[in-house]
């Protein structure tokens, strides 16, 4: 098979975050808002086979051949990130099975914070987060959520009834995230579903015009130490000496798509 | 400098190699799922070295050998579909052998040209024959490597299916390559698709052909 570069295929976009924050969700919302401008595809990787591909099937918003499975061998982790092969082939299959494609969204299965895809896998990822799995989450940092291309706040409709101050979580990502983009979204939310969209259509222009540059989140990224001396009770650090070069790498697709008041 | 065929006879029998293994249960997870108690495992193990496993191995040394000597590749797929009535089965072995070829490509892109002439993914055992010839691996490593693997990828794959010492699965795995020993020097001697050992597992092949279809399951297969 003759290699390609990147920018003919379609942009591969990961999905990932722990268990229960909305991936799904967020995919079904995803093809809900581009589906009629886009030619989209959807590979699942579920812990426990088909069941995110059941629900994004049921939901209507593709049609289901271009909702594919894999199946990790109960290790989410590796599929994503050490032995990509299965997610590799699948991304290859629907690319082939209904040329051309603009997007192929890859839903990792739901795993710990640490959990983050490959860059020869996917060219761009959304690290996903909710308010009801506690307001301190985006604090403590961890590959996803330091360097994923977009950080997302999830379920902020659940905020009062969970006792979570979104604009404080959101301002905390910001900050463990160096600035990067940070989304706080509710699918009952337009404007933050017309900042979703908005955000998916820059990375792919910005995967089509070649300037895109995939990043890799893991394993050494910035992260939270907590120190009682220290205001707020710790510090955002990271051990990596290319990040630097990263940062800059990474602005030619920045999208703000919020940005909160810094602490 | 090219690495020593004793090295890729290491890599390729190394779990972390990542060809797709590790969403692989070699049957496992059918046989646990349609009933099979978990105190039989060493011997379906055993069961599958002798059948399948075989089957597998004595394809791969054909392969090899048609590879050294630039014959076609096809009816040795043939033969070995032939060996491998159940469908699920072999579109598990064509997955491991694509993925496998998809590195090996990389590494050895004879690999490719040998395989050349099939309409679809070339299965596990082919493809590791490919390599034995590109990697100058020879016939016993390769008959000995094609059992390991598959059984190595089925204790790993029990542990995360039932509870257990994982020394326990390394018991298991040396046990059963040891059972197919007496046949390792016939086996690796052979030529032609008529020598291919055509052992059957009726069982295993119908449970694979259920797991298949379920919907809750770890495993491709």
């Amino acid at each position: 098979m003759p290699d390609i570069t990147p920018a003919d295929r379609a942009l591969r976009l990961g999905v990932a975050g722990p268990v229960g924050t909305g991936k799904s969700s967020l995919i079904a919302t995803v093809c809900r808002s581009l589906a009629d401008d886009l030619r989209l595809g959807v590979i699942t990787n579920d812990i426990y086979t088909d069941e995110d591909a059941r629900f994004l099937r049921s939901a209507g918003v593709l049609e289901p051949e271009r909702i594919r499975a894999v199946e990790t061998g109960a290790c989410p982790h590796t599929a994503i990130r050490d032995d990509i092969t299965a997610n590799l082939l699948a991304a290859e299959d629907l690319e082939r099975d209904f040329a051309p494609l603009d997007v192929v969204l890859i839903e990792s299965g739901g795993d710990n914070l640490t959990a983050t895809f490959s860059p020869a896998l996917v060219d761009a990822q959304i690290f996903v987060l909710d308010v009801a799995g506690g307001g301190d989450v985006a604090r403590k940092g961890g590959p996803g959520i330091g360097r994923a291309d977009l950080l997302v706040v999830n379920k902020t409709d659940l905020a009062p009834y969970v006792g979570v101050d979104v604009p404080q979580m959101v301002a905390d990502a910001s900050e463990a995230r160096d600035g990067r983009a940070v989304l706080a979204l509710s699918r009952t939310d337009a404007a933050s579903v017309a900042a979703l969209r908005t955000w998916v259509l820059g990375v792919l222009e910005s995967h089509r015009r070649g300037t895109h540059v995939p990043q890799d989140p893991g394993p050494m990224a910035p992260h939270f130490h907590a120190d009682e001396e220290h205001p707020g009770g710790g510090f955002v650090h990271t051990h990596d000496a290319a990040s630097e070069h990263e940062h800059e790498s990474r602005s030619a697709d920045e999208v703000h798509v919020h940005s909160p008041a810094r602490k | 400098m090219q690495p020593a065929p004793q090295t890729i006879t290491l890599l390729l029998a190394d779990a972390r190699l990542p060809s797709g293994g590790h969403a692989q249960s070699s049957g496992v997870e059918p046989a646990l799922l349609a009933g099979m108690p978990v105190a039989d495992v060493p011997a379906f193990l055993r069961a599958r070295a002798r059948t399948t496993g075989l089957v597998d191995a004595g394809t791969a040394v054909v392969a090899r050998h048609s590879a050294l000597d630039c014959l076609p590749v096809a009816p040795i797929e043939r033969a070995w579909a032939a060996r491998t009535p159940s469908r699920a089965i072999r579109d598990a072995s064509e997955d491991l052998g694509r993925g496998l070829l998809r590195l090996a490509g990389r590494f050895w892109p004879d690999v490719r040209s040998s395989l050349a002439g099939l309409d679809h993914s070339p299965p596990r055992p082919l493809v590791l024959g490919a390599i034995a010839a590109h990697a100058g691996m020879d016939a016993e490593s390769l008959v000995r490597l094609t059992v390991y693997d598959d059984l190595a990828c089925a204790v790993a794959a029990l542990l995360k299916l039932e509870p257990g010492d994982p020394a326990d699965g390394v018991a298991m795995v040396l046990e059963a390559c040891s059972s197919i020993e007496p046949h390792v020097a016939a086996v690796s001697t052979i030529t032609a698709t008529h020598q291919i050992p055509a052992a059957s597992a009726p069982y295993a092949e119908a449970w694979a052909e259920a797991h298949a279809v379920t919907t809750r399951r770890l495993f491709r297969a």
